[in-house]
Parts: C-alpha cells; sequence; structure tokens
C-alpha cells in the first residue's frame, strides 16, 4: 500500500500539521478542509483526497483529532473532525520544529546564493 | 487506544469514514452543479476528481487493521467458501492428499524406527560395532578376539561386549522362559547411560565373576509390569537357571538393548556366561557370539575405526585363535568388520532397511500423483473463476495477491489432508508392524510419535502445497483484464490446461502398477514354486520341552509317547521331529567330509545339519529322490539323509546311498580321521528345501537320523513336531489332544500350520506387496479421477463450440476425433514415459532387493496395458456425453 505517494512533495508530517492548523481554527468536515487548505494556500496546496481521509483516521486513532456527527453547510449529515487537547499539543511541537527546521533551510539556501 | 478498544471502535469509524466522503462527493457534485455542469456530468467528475472510493476507503480503514493479517483471513475466509462450494470434490482432494501423507507417514514411521532411529544413549552416532561378516551372514565375535581387540584398538574409547540369551527366570514361585542380555562391567560408561533407579553393575564386579553376588538389572518394562514401578525391587532375588541374581539397578526408560527390538527382561554382568558353562567354553574361541561396541574419540572417525582395524585384524585372528582351527577354518571366510553402531545390532533394520527404501522411492512417487492431482482440482478452480480474477485485477488487485488467495486455497486442501494422513498413518504404521510376523522377526517395536517423523511429514505436505498451488496460482496472477472481459462470452478451450498432467499421471501410474507388479510376482512365485516343503495340511508344534526340567533320558521318552499317540489319531498321515523350524532364517553349519569311490575327499565345511526323525520328510511333504528313509538300527552305523545337492557335493558322479560321511574332527585335516564312530550311513537321498528361509536358496543338508524313544549321544529331542494330516484341523488337534494327554501339567503346546510359517516368512515381501498394491490402486484411481474430471470439463465448456460444429453437420465421430485427438497425445506420451519409467524403477528395486525378483519386460507392458484401459474407461464418460449433445439444446443453453 502506497501511504504517502499522495504526499510526494511535501516534508513527512505536513499533511497532519496543515489540516491539524485548519482543525485549530474551526471544526470542519472532510470536503471543508479540502476547501479551506486550498482556499488559504491560494490554490498553491491541492490536498489530495487519497491522503486526507487516511491521514484523518491515522490522526483519529493517535488521538489528536475526533470526530462528530454533524451537518454540513448543506444541511446533510456528515462527520465534523475537531482538534483534541493532545492534537493542539502535538501541533505546538511540530509547529516548534518546523519552524527550526525552516530557519535552518533559510540560512542554507541564503549562504549558497552569495 | 488498546489495540482491543480499537477493534470495537472501529466498526463505527469505518461508518463515518463512508459517510464523510459521500457527503464529499455529494457537495463537490453539488459545486460543479453551480457552475452549470448538469447533474449526470458533475456526478460523474466529482467521482473521477475524487479517485476509486473503495481503495480509498479500504487504504484509510486499513489505518485501523493490522492490514497483513486482516486481508490474510480475508483470504482465508474467502478460500474456504470457495472449497465449501464445491465439498464434493474439495472431499475427494483431501483424502486422496490424506491417504498419500499418511500412507508416507505410515511408511516413514517405519523408516524412522528401524532405519534411521538410534539407541537411546547420548550420541549414538559415536558408536561403533565390530562384527564378524560374510556375505547378509553377521556373527559376533568370539571372547578372545573381544580381548585382544580392546587392547590393540586406539580409535574407540573403549570397547564393550553384550550378547543375548533366552533362559528360565524364577521370580518367587513362577519360572518362565525370559530374554537375558549380557554386558560387559564397562557398558554403562561406553554407553554414557544413568539407572532409572539404583545402580549399574561395574567392571569389577563383572570381573569378580559373581563371587559376591550377581548383580543384576531390570529393565523398565520389567519393572513396571513386574514390580509395578516400585522402588522394593531393589534388592529382590531372581533365579536365572538356577543361579541367584540380585537385583541392583532398573534401566531407563526406552532402553531396550542392544539388540534392537529383543526387550530383554534383565541385564547380567558377562561373566554370568563362566558361572552357567564354565570359564572353559565361556572363552572359547569357537563361540563368535560377542557384538562388540566402541564409541570413537574425539577426532576419530569410522574410516580410522577401519584402517586401524584393517592393520591389526591378523594380529588379533592369530592371538584369538592361536590353533587356527576356528578363525582360520571354520570361519576363514569371515570378516572382522566394523560399522557404524548408533543401531546396535539390529535384525529387523538388515531385513527391512532395503524394502523399505524402495517403499519410500515408491512414495514419492505417489506423492508426485497426489500433487498433480491437486494441481488439476485447484486448475479447473482457477479456470472457472476466470471472471472473478478479471474483476479483482480491474479493481486494483496485485498479482501477489492472486497467488496468495490460490495459494492459501491450496493450503486449505492440505492441511486437513496433513492432519488426516498423519492420524491414518499413524495406524498405518501398526499395522504395518503387525504384519512384520512374529517368529524370527519381531512383533513388539515401540513406534513413537516424534518431531522428526511429524517434521518431515509437514515438509512433505508443504512441498505439495506448493508444487500443486504454484501453477494454478501463476495461471491465476497471468489473467490480463482485458482479455479476460472479451474471453467471458466466449467458450474457454481446455487446451492449455493440465494436459501434461494427463502425461504425468499415466507415467506415474504405470511405474507403480508395475512395481507392484513386480513385488507381487515375486511373492507368488516364492509361494507357489516348488521349494522342498508342501505346507498345505501340515502343522508344526512346539512341545516347549525346555520349560521342563527333564534329563535327556526323560525328554526321549516323553517325546516318544508323544509321537506315538499323535500317529495313532485317525486322520494323521505321517509326523516326525526336527530339530528347528523351518522357515525362521535359522541356520548351522558344521563341517562335514566324503570319500568318493575315487578315494578323492569332499570337504563340506558348512552344510547345515539337522536331526530328524524318519517321519519328518513325509510330515513336511520333502520328496525323497533315492533311496529310503529308514530307521537306525541297534550297533550300526547311524543313518542319515543328504539333500539333493549336499549329495551331488560329496559324492559328484555316483550315488551316494550307502556311503558314508565324516565329521570333521577338529584340528585335523578332513581324512586324516576315519571314525566310523564318528560318521553317518546315506540311505537316502531327499529334494533340496529352502529350509531356512524361502527366500535364501535351499541349503546342503545332512539330516542325521534319530529313532524317536532311544537315546544316543548328542540327541537331544527338540520337541518340534511336524504333522500331515487330512486336513491342518484334524493335524492341530492330534498334536494337542497327545500334549494333553502326554504332557505334564502346566506346560504349553504351541501349533502352528506349516503355511503361517511361511507367511511369517515372507512377512517383508507381503508388507511390499500390500503397500505397493495400496499405492498402484490409489494411482490408478487419482489417475482415473484426472482424467475423467478435465475431460468432463472441456466437453462442459465446449459444448456451445460443438453444438454449433454439429448444426453446421460434424459428425458424431468427427467430434469425438477431434475430442480425443490431444487426449490420445497426452496418453500416449504418458505411456511412452510410463514405460520407461518404470524400467528404471524396476532396475532401481532390484538392486535394492538383491533376491531374485520376478518380473520382466512382460510386467511393465501388461501394467501398461491396465493403465491405459482404465485411462479409456475413466475417458469414455465424457465422450458419450459429447457425442450425445443436442445442437438445439447446446444453442439455447449458455
Amino acid at each position: 500500500m502506497e501511504k504517502n505517494s499522495a504526499n510526494r512533495g511535501l516534508f513527512p508530517g505536513a499533511l497532519e500539521m496543515m489540516i491539524l492548523q485548519s482543525l485549530r481554527y474551526k471544526p470542519m468536515h472532510g470536503y471543508a478542509l479540502v476547501k479551506h487548505i486550498q482556499q488559504v494556500s491560494d490554490d498553491l496546496l491541492q490536498v489530495e483526497e487519497g491522503s486526507l481521509y487516511p491521514a484523518l483516521q491515522r490522526m483519529l486513532k493517535q488521538g489528536w483529532v475526533e470526530s462528530k456527527e454533524g451537518v454540513s453547510a448543506k444541511g446533510r449529515p456528515t462527520r465534523i473532525y475537531r482538534l483534541t487537547q493532545a492534537g493542539r499539543r502535538h501541533l505546538e511541537e511540530e509547529i516548534t520544529s518546523f519552524e527550526k527546521m525552516f530557519a535552518g533551510i533559510a540560512r542554507v539556501m541564503a549562504t549558497a546564493k552569495v | 487506544m488498546s489495540w482491543f478498544s480499537t477493534i470495537f471502535t472501529r466498526r463505527r469509524h469505518y461508518r463515518d469514514l463512508s459517510v464523510t466522503i459521500a457527503e464529499h462527493l455529494e457537495e463537490r457534485t453539488e459545486e460543479l452543479m453551480d457552475e452549470g455542469m448538469p447533474r449526470d456530468e458533475a456526478e460523474h467528475t466529482a467521482r473521477r476528481e475524487f479517485g476509486n472510493v473503495a481503495l480509498l476507503e479500504e487504504r484509510s480503514r486499513a489505518e485501523w487493521q493490522w492490514p497483513r493479517l486482516e486481508s490474510l483471513w480475508a483470504d482465508v475466509r474467502l478460500a474456504a467458501r470457495q472449497l465449501l462450494r464445491s465439498p464434493g470434490i474439495s472431499f475427494i482432494t483431501v483424502l486422496t492428499l490424506a491417504l498419500g501423507i499418511g500412507a508416507n507417514t505410515a511408511v516413514f514411521t517405519l523408516t524412522w524406527n528401524i532405519v534411521l532411529a538410534g539407541l537411546p544413549v547420548p550420541h549414538p552416532e559415536q558408536l561403533v560395532q565390530y562384527t564378524m561378516t560374510k556375505g547378509n551372514s553377521v556373527i559376533g565375535l568370539s571372547w578372545p578376539e573381544y580381548t585382544i581387540l580392546r587392547q590393540r584398538q586406539n580409535t574407540s574409547s573403549d570397547l564393550l561386549a553384550w550378547n543375548s540369551d533366552e533362559e528360565p527366570v524364577r521370580q518367587g514361585s513362577y519360572t518362565h522362559s525370559e530374554k537375558i542380555q549380557l554386558l560387559t562391567g564397562n557398558a554403562f560408561r561406553v554407553l554414557g547411560i544413568q539407572p532409572a533407579m539404583g545402580r549399574f553393575f561395574d567392571e569389577a564386579e563383572d570381573e569378580a565373576q559373581g563371587a559376591k553376588g550377581v548383580p543384576a538389572i531390570l529393565s523398565y518394562e520389567a519393572w513396571q509390569s513386574r514390580f509395578h514401578g516400585e522402588a522394593s525391587a531393589l534388592g529382590q532375588s531372581l533365579n536365572v537357571k538356577g543361579h541367584p541374581v540380585t537385583i541392583v539397578g532398573v534401566m531407563p526408560r526406552g532402553f531396550e538393548g542392544l539388540t534392537a527390538n529383543l526387550h530383554p527382561m534383565l541385564y547380567l554382568p558377562m561373566s554370568f556366561e563362566v558361572l552357567e558353562e564354565g570359564e572353559k567354553d565361556a572363552t572359547n574361541a569357537g563361540q563368535l557370539d560377542r557384538y562388540v561396541m566402541g564409541r570413537l574419540l574425539p577426532g576419530k572417525t569410522l574410516r580410522d575405526a577401519r584402517a586401524e582395524l584393517q592393520a591389526i585384524t591378523p594380529t588379533v585372528r592369530k592371538e584369538a585363535d592361536p590353533t587356527g582351527i576356528f578363525l582360520g577354518q571354520f570361519f576363514k571366510d569371515f570378516r572382522l568388520v566394523v560399522e557404524p553402531g548408533r543401531s546396535g545390532v539390529s535384525w529387523v533394520k538388515m531385513v527391512y532397511e532395503r524394502p523399505l527404501l524402495v517403499l519410500e522411492l515408491l512414495m514419492v512417487l505417489v506423492l508426485a500423483l497426489c500433487c498433480v492431482n491437486t494441481t488439476l482440482v485447484m486448475l479447473a478452480r482457477v479456470s472457472g473463476r476466470q471472471s472473478e480474477y478479471v474483476v479483482r485485477v480491474a479493481l486494483g488487485a496485485g498479482k501477489m495477491r492472486l497467488v496468495r488467495q490460490v495459494l492459501i486455497e491450496t493450503t486449505l486442501l492440505v492441511v486437513p489432508g496433513l492432519l488426516g494422513g498423519v492420524f491414518a498413518g499413524w495406524l498405518g504404521a501398526h499395522a504395518l508392524v503387525a504384519m512384520l510376523g512374529d517368529r524370527g522377526t519381531p512383533s513388539q517395536m515401540d513406534l513413537r510419535p516424534n518431531a522428526v517423523i511429524l517434521a518431515v511429514n509437514t515438509a512433505a505436505a508443504i512441498l505439495v502445497a506448493l508444487g500443486a498451488g504454484l501453477w494454478p496460482a501463476l495461471h491465476a496472477a497471468g489473467t490480463n483484464p482485458a482479455k479476460g472481459m472479451k474471453a467471458q462470452s466466449r467458450s474457454l478451450s481446455s487446451k492449455h490446461l493440465g494436459g501434461w498432467a494427463i502425461s504425468l499421471q499415466i507415467a506415474v501410474s504405470i511405474t507403480l502398477v508395475a512395481a507392484a507388479a513386480l513385488l507381487g510376482g515375486t511373492l507368488v512365485h516364492l509361494m507357489t514354486e516348488n521349494n522342498g516343503l508342501r505346507v498345505q495340511n501340515a502343522v508344526i508344534a512346539d512341545l516347549n520341552l525346555n520349560d521342563l526340567k527333564l534329563k535327556s533320558n526323560q525328554r526321549v521318552a516323553l517325546t516318544s509317547r508323544v509321537l506315538q499317540r499323535v500317529q495313532s489319531t485317525p486322520g494323521v498321515e505321517a509326523a516326525g521331529y526336527i530339530s528347528a523350524y523351518p522357515m525362521t532364517g535359522y541356520f548351522s553349519a558344521t563341517r562335514m567330509f566324503s570319500v568318493d569311490r575315487n578315494q578323492i575327499i569332499h570337504s563340506k565345511p558348512s552344510l547345515f545339519l539337522l536331526q530328524a526323525t524318519a517321519g519328518y520328510f513325509d510330515a513336511a511333504g520333502t520328496r525323497i529322490l533315492t533311496g529310503k528313509v529308514s530307521a537306525n538300527e541297534a550297533g550300526a552305523i547311524n543313518n542319515c539323509v543328504l539333500s539333493e545337492s549336499l549329495a551331488h557335493a560329496l559324492f559328484p558322479d555316483q550315488s551316494a546311498v550307502g556311503e558314508l560321511v565324516y565329521h570333521s574332527k577338529m584340528g585335523l585335516p578332513d581324512g586324516a580321521d576315519m571314525d566310523p564312530q564318528r560318521a553317518c550311513r546315506v540311505t537316502a537321498v531327499v529334494e533340496d528345501a529352502k529350509f531356512v528361509s524361502l527366500r535364501s536358496p535351499a541349503p546342503e543338508m545332512l539330516y542325521d537320523i534319530e529313532n524317536a524313544g532311544v537315546e544316543r549321544k548328542f540327541y537331544d529331542p527338540s520337541g518340534i513336531l511336524v504333522v500331515r494330516g487330512k486336513n491342518t484341523t484334524v493335524a492341530a488337534d492330534a498334536v494337542k489332544e497327545a500334549a494333553r494327554e502326554m504332557m505334564p501339567q502346566g506346560t504349553t503346546t504351541s501349533v502352528q500350520t506349516l503355511g503361517q510359517l511361511m507367511d511369517q516368512d515372507l512377512s517383508r515381501e507381503r508388507m511390499l506387496v500390500s503397500l505397493s498394491g495400496i499405492f498402484a490402486v490409489l494411482a490408478l484411481l487419482l489417475t482415473a479421477l484426472g482424467l475423467y474430471g478435465l475431460l468432463m470439463r472441456s466437453v462442459t465448456l465446449r459444448t456451445r463450440e460443438l453444438g454449433i460444429r454439429m448444426a453446421l453437420g460434424a459428425g458424431r465421430g468427427s467430434i469425438l476425433a477431434s475430442l480425443s485427438r490431444r487426449v490420445l497425445i497426452e496418453v500416449a506420451i504418458g505411456v511412452a514415459g510410463g514405460l520407461a519409467l518404470a524400467w528404471m524403477t524396476e532396475g532401481v528395486v532390484r538392486r535394492l532387493l538383491t533376491e531374485p525378483q520376478s518380473g520382466s519386460a512382460v510386467g511393465i507392458a501388461v501394467s501398461g496395458g491396465v493403465v491405459l484401459l482404465i485411462a479409456v474407461l475413466a475417458a469414455a464418460v465424457p465422450a458419450i456425453r459429447a457425442a450425445r449433445i443436442d445442437p438445439m439444446e447446446a444453442l439455447r443453453a449458455e
């Protein structure tokens, strides 16, 4: 099973981080998540359904998010994903390490330019 | 989240997932419709953008699973469902596998126990065994040979010696004849065993020659059965042939002596022989009955021991028998050899090792056949489910997944086959042991299931599963979705399926049938040829005189009375005593010589001397060729009877009747001393008889005639009585009646028919015949089933095509021809291969079983014919069905 094929191009954990960050903004169902990430990234990032749903199941299993019955904007039954306390902590850690890594990469890139 | 709560909550997650994805698609569709797309197109576009919903759901669900394990479980369930859909075929397949594996278990259990398993001592592979050997005859060493060899050799840490005997043992008031093994005091050290209880005796005790009492070790079996496994057995006294012995220890469980399957009750120091026979006899250089075993020193090999033995043999032979009478004359042809000693002395191994190898060889063929048969069944299943594979491949199933699916299905057939087979084989092995006969060959054999037997069979089963499943699996994996979809509506031809299997099955069947025919022919030949003994209507009885404490003259008188009583019974035609049981492998060698009319001395170093009363020949059915068997006259030279071959050897070109045959005198050349007191006068020549065994050539025999009731030096009545009557019942009843009247209270007389003795003598052949027969029948059955199934399937699949052809005017003849052409080619290839394979197998079998085997090219040809006939019969039903196809029906049917 090719779990990570859809994440190709992103570093490991990037998709999770973006999902968690989006859910911190507000609880959402699957399609809304796709739209949300697409919008806020100005269409730069397109989340593939093929990676989104397995990733959501993975995070459910880790206990970072939880799902609740809810209704979609159109009033049909769906499942709303919400960030848990553990998810919030994990997100903070991820962001910290991401920022460190990003700073590192930026410095390398800056040096290489000279 | 712990794993088990995961299992309970995951169903909810699966449901949530489906709901979310459904909503996802729905929202996307509406969005597209908002952009102005019609609903149909919007739904389609949404789905295409989303991708394979089923696959994605599966992949998402996989997050909650142990994917490998669970998909395996799903495959197993699918396989089970598939197998249960055609329970009949599945059952037959399991049954054939069970039969194949069962036969393998049975044969291998025997092979393991008889040939492969070593003595239950540490590192039996280090043991080496010294014997005196001449061809197939194996005897022991003399005491001097042992002691000198023990001093001279440097490859083993030490040499032990043992011999076995049967003696009356008294425990309290109960006396019974028991098997006893005598061991040198160092035996336990060399073997490295520990007593189950008490202690063993040591070398000092052995050398003391019973001066401080004779220590005895009880076998574990006897300890359990006679002493109920109680510790009080230690210190108890037994009486062995009049000598008191004291139990000091118990042998470890499973140790059954150094002679395989002998199961001695008691183990005594070797010096017990001195007590019994006196120093002179016990250490006689001519008594070659000590078996010698050593344990190789670290770093030494059997090859070293052989080289060393070759170097020291001349010295050993010379020092052990300075006169040269025994080792230089009587046992001149016996070579001192050293062999692997892991099994101890095992007569059953000597007799059955080669037949078992033959059976193992045939077994491989049977397993191959089972394998092919299972392959055919699986091929049929796979090709019948082409459409299923097409759909699965189209849905994204990997090739490996299909291969796995087929292999799992095969395994589901093989596992019950393995379990059933091992169980059936277990029972079968016991049945086989019972067939090994009980006189001459052992009836007691402990068969223990063990890891090796189980592992070998499991390995065989796995090989069968892999062998049977791989081809169909690859066939399934080769499914091409595009081609498959198209092919679905068309009738499939069976051309590419299983043709080679028919050839293979027929070839193997012919080989197995030919092997069975060869072995069966040999048995029939052995049973029906003129062997110098006519077993019909004759019985043989043992009065068991050894159980009685009688003086020689009492024995002579008693046996004479019994004989007279038997002879006077109405319906009894002849009766006589003989000094040994025929057809049990018993042989003794005596040196005698004759002087012919040209004064030429003819020496016979190893003729077979027996004592018989005059009535024996008519009773046993050994025909008198010339002369007359007559009783001895008082004061005259004793009479004797020669077998034809011996008469010819001793008196090459003259009649032997009336001539004298002399016993050789120790240490003197033949002819130097012609004492009439040591001679007998030939009164008759009788036909050669296969007295030793039906499968060995008739020995050169001299029958010393004894008068029942007359005492004579060296005459010790055996109590073995052969009686011929109107039928065996009359003869047996006559003996029983006589024994009841004449024999003292408490004695037992065992009566057997000569036919039973013959059956026991041929038990090895009968075992080979029954097993190879079962194999052959199994082979024929599998071949018939395979051919029938394949053709029937082909006819069913081509019904439509055949219908069209018939509708277009094809005759039934041409339909049959087109159907059978391929099969005929495959059968022809099979027959040709089979004849070649059978011929090769027969060569191997003949080489393994050195005795003359009957059978020939004719046997192989007939086997080919039989298999062909079965093949035709199996093919007839599908052919008839094809010929009866009604074009209308066929075209209407889908």
